[in-house]
């Protein structure tokens, strides 16, 4: 542990920097989504003009990371501390991208002038994907491992639905073959939200990392509720955990 | 304190004591020689004048020793011719010569008496010499009286101050120690008593009653009034602290406080649910764009605080929990560089500015179409185009037609606006129900005649109603007019009522009955979407139809308004191709007639 003040000044520094970074994320995947439910098309460009920033906001920090280290060479949980959010600043400038991918889908379908039909378990994924984010986020600030791993275990139930969603949108293809330039991009949309759930996850197992020192693997059982409860004490278990039926901010 | 007072006053009276008996000592001391001095000199002065005769003398001397030792003292006589021949020594052992004794010096130079006191290192005490010449011989009397016989007196003096001493300062001590308790006692009172209340603890009262002094009262009353100010004070904080948690946790419109970095430090419940951040602030600060994902308001902010902007006001469209809202926020610098914002959800304000001025828009828009006809109508016929007497009666009778549709719009906006503004007394007429209906039909026949319409009333209970006859009589005549207006040829409009009674009366005493107006239509119908809208004013299912000259677009507005005067709704049901009911309640005592 580094004591001195100017590195742990520098440390909160990049930690205001990160939550800025995943909030600008988490805005432009809502953003971007809700310019495709409502056809809105200047929705989608502040998107896709919003993306610099998050850019440069993510080569800051990186640099930031790599000065704090080269000065004041931390050790144990510091470097692990600057190490995560150096891998975490990637994943979440890959979702702002995929944010701009949405956003760039959107406009196709709104330039191919036709109009489709965005079926439910479409919906069902989106609000899933921004319900994770959300919690990665607010696991993030927090330091509450248990929301990360709840956030590990939604990806796996998007996956779920991601498959079904597909064969609903091969169908429409195929009964409706006159949509088809715009649910091209109604699955290139689905994609960008299924990887956008990907580098979710991954944010979330950085962060188990970071407060754990421990990698999840795929092949690892997660930990239920009940264990996480009696493992973290105080500092977790909000109320909210697990209310999955908690997806009001997206269905407006 | 008790310690120092007491140890303090023992000196003292140790130190007086001392000197007392040391004083008192050599006082007796000093007695006590003169006394031994002189009762010396007097047997001397016996034996000097009384005797010359050495052998009576030598007896003399005898019974003089024999005397004293009698009583104990071991008085040594010594008789010494000045030649140096020693006559008579009552401790005959040592009879060396005396004639070196300081003493006999003395009487040899003057031939006066002399004395001495020495020190006797075989005896280990003082001894009192005296010596003198006997009168007309040779001889000289020397007297060894011990000095330590008197010192015992003085002896016996020192143990009696010393005991007066020792039990004075017992005496002392007692007392002193009851003062100091005395005086102590309420001082640690009173000390407990802050101990607590500076730890936190409820003030406790001291009771002035029953202090001895008058100083350990003034102080204990002060400490009273002290803590009577004190608990006052936290009474009141207290109250104001509670007042302000539960005015800001209820508050229905989320409060953040943020400080100079834009960091937040407070958010209340209602701000949590907002923004669906359930992070406590004072464990885990974090940026206010978390919440917001919006950058202006932390510049704002910012810029607030560091004095750059005096810009309380911002408006946003934020993204909650609640959907997209539009939000006035407010933001109050606090102490310490810090800004509290509230978020004031005007989504139904903007809303309603929205329908206010669709409404003087429609209004506008419906006013000068009819005016466009006619002042067109009256430009053709001053122009002299028109050539015909038929034609010329066309037009008037075409300007009549709008200038009704305007007298009728005119007059349904006065209604309506009679209806939101002006209260009027609400039960003030008492009328029979289906007298006031068939007065209704009657004036509509005519009208509902040329549309091929066929009115009903159908049979309903006869009741009696106290409301406002005027306005029951508008609002059964636009249902019917409605019916009418939307009807197609050879359809039926069919009126009906029931009533029932409502067990909680409201605030006045009248038994207030639950009266529904039911006008049955066997029309077009009106589509899902429209039924929820067919209320608004200036709305029409159809647009094609709004220029058609009946209708003003303000009919079933007016229905509603009126049902909502008597704290009753309207409802529809419809299905399209079938007909419509359209159902208006009114809260009014009513009163049933057999």
């Amino acid at each position: 542990m580094v004591n001195r003040p100017e590195f742990q000044e520098d440390l909160a520094a990049i930690h205001r920097d990160m939550i800025h970074l995943g909030s600008m994320a988490e805005a432009a995947i809502n953003k971007a989504m809700q310019a495709l439910r409502e056809n809105n098309a200047v929705l989608a460009h502040e998107v896709i003009q919003g993306d610099d920033a998050i850019d440069n906001l993510e080569r800051e920090i990186t640099q930031e990371c790599v000065r704090l280290i080269a000065r004041q060479q931390p050790r144990a949980s510091d470097l692990r501390d600057i190490t995560a959010n150096m891998k975490l600043v990637t994943d979440l400038e890959r979702i702002a991208d995929h944010a701009e991918d949405i956003a760039g889908n959107t406009l196709a379908i709104i330039d191919s002038g036709l109009t489709i039909e965005i079926p439910s378990d479409f919906l069902m994924v989106n609000d899933l994907v921004t319900h994770m984010l959300h919690e990665a986020l607010d696991a993030y600030v927090s330091r509450d491992l248990s929301l990360a791993y709840h956030v590990i275990r939604t990806r796996n139930r998007i996956g779920f639905v991601g498959q079904g969603l597909s064969k609903l949108i091969v169908d429409t293809m195929l009964d409706q073959p006159r949509l088809i330039p715009a649910l091209v991009q109604l699955i290139l949309v689905a994609n960008h939200l299924q990887r956008a759930a990907d580098h979710t996850q991954n944010v979330a197992e950085w962060i188990v990392y970071h407060l754990r020192g421990t990698y999840v693997s795929e092949l690892d059982e997660l930990p239920s509720e009940d264990e996480l409860d009696r493992r973290t004490d105080s500092e977790s278990a909000p109320s909210y955990l697990g209310d999955d039926s908690d997806t009001s901010e997206t269905e407006e | 304190m008790r310690k120092k007072i007491t140890m303090i006053v023992i000196i003292v009276l140790v130190i007086a004591i001392l000197a007392t008996s040391i004083i008192a000592i050599s006082e007796a001391r000093k007695m006590n020689r003169k006394t031994t001095r002189n009762h010396v000199i007097a047997i001397t002065n016996w034996l000097t004048t009384e005797h010359s005769q050495s052998s009576d003398l030598i007896h003399d001397a005898k019974m003089l020793i024999d005397h004293h030792v009698a009583r104990d003292i071991p008085l040594r006589v010594t008789l010494i011719r000045t030649a140096g021949e020693v006559i008579y020594d009552s401790e005959a052992e040592d009879l060396e010569s005396h004639l070196t004794r300081p003493e006999v010096q003395k009487v040899l130079k003057t031939g006066q008496p002399a004395e001495e006191i020495r020190y006797s290192k075989t005896l280990e005490y003082d001894l009192y010499y005296y010596a003198a010449l006997i009168v007309d011989s040779d001889i000289i009397v020397r007297i060894a009286y011990p000095l330590s016989l008197e010192d015992d007196t003085v002896r016996s003096v020192r143990t009696h101050v010393l005991l007066i001493g020792l039990i004075s300062i017992l005496l002392m001590g007692a007392v002193l120690a009851f003062a100091i308790q005395k005086i102590s006692q309420p001082l640690e009172t009173i000390t407990e008593s802050f101990e607590r209340l500076a730890g936190g603890i409820t003030a406790t009262r001291i009771e002035e009653s029953h202090q001895v002094y008058p100083e350990v009262r003034r102080l204990s009353a002060s400490y009273n009034r002290m803590a009577d100010t004190l608990e006052e004070q936290q009474a009141s904080l207290k109250q104001k602290q509670s007042f302000l948690d539960a005015l800001i946790g209820n508050l229905a419109s989320p409060i953040v406080v943020i400080d100079e970095r834009a960091d937040v430090i407070f958010i209340n419940e209602r701000g949590m649910q907002t923004f669906r951040r359930f992070i406590d602030p004072v464990k885990h600060p974090y940026p206010l764009f978390l919440l917001t994902h919006d950058e202006e308001i932390s510049e704002r902010a910012i810029a607030l605080i560091s004095g750059q902007t005096q810009d309380r006001e911002l408006v946003k469209t934020l993204t909650t929990s609640e959907g997209t809202r539009s939000y006035h926020l407010t933001l109050s610098p606090l102490h310490e560089r810090r800004v509290a914002i509230l978020f004031h959800d005007r989504t139904a304000e903007a809303e309603a500015a929205l329908l206010r001025s669709d409404f003087v828009a429609n209004v506008t828009h419906e006013l000068r179409t009819p005016l466009t006809s006619i002042r067109g109508m009256i430009d053709t016929l001053r122009s002299g185009r028109v050539m015909s007497q038929e034609q010329a009666d066309r037009f008037l009778q075409l300007m009549e037609v709008e200038s009704e549709r305007l007298e009728r719009l005119v007059s349904d906006l006065l209604i309506l606006s009679d209806i939101e503004q002006s209260p009027i007394k609400l039960n003030e007429d008492y009328f029979d129900l289906t007298e006031l209906a068939n007065e209704v039909i009657t004036q509509l026949e005519p009208y509902a005649s040329e549309e091929s319409v066929t009115l009903k009333l159908s049979q309903s209970d006869r009741f009696h109603v106290s409301a406002n006859r005027d306005r029951v009589k508008q609002l059964i005549m636009n249902l019917l007019d409605n019916g009418i207006k939307y009807n197609r040829p050879g359809g039926t409009v069919t009126l009906s009522w029931s009533a029932f009674d409502i067990r909680e009366t409201s605030d006045d005493r009248q038994n207030l009955s639950r009266l529904t107006f039911s006008v049955e239509d066997d029309g077009v119908g009106i589509s899902e979407s429209d039924q929820s809208r067919i209320f608004e004013r200036f709305y029409r299912v159809d647009r094609s139809r709004s220029q058609e000259p009946r209708g003003t677009g303000l009919g079933l507005a007016i229905v509603k308004h009126i049902a909502l005067l008597y704290n009753g709704d309207v409802s529809v049901q419809s299905r399209l191709g079938i007909g419509t009911i359209i159902h208006a309640s009114l809260l009014v005592p009513v009163e049933k007639q057999e």
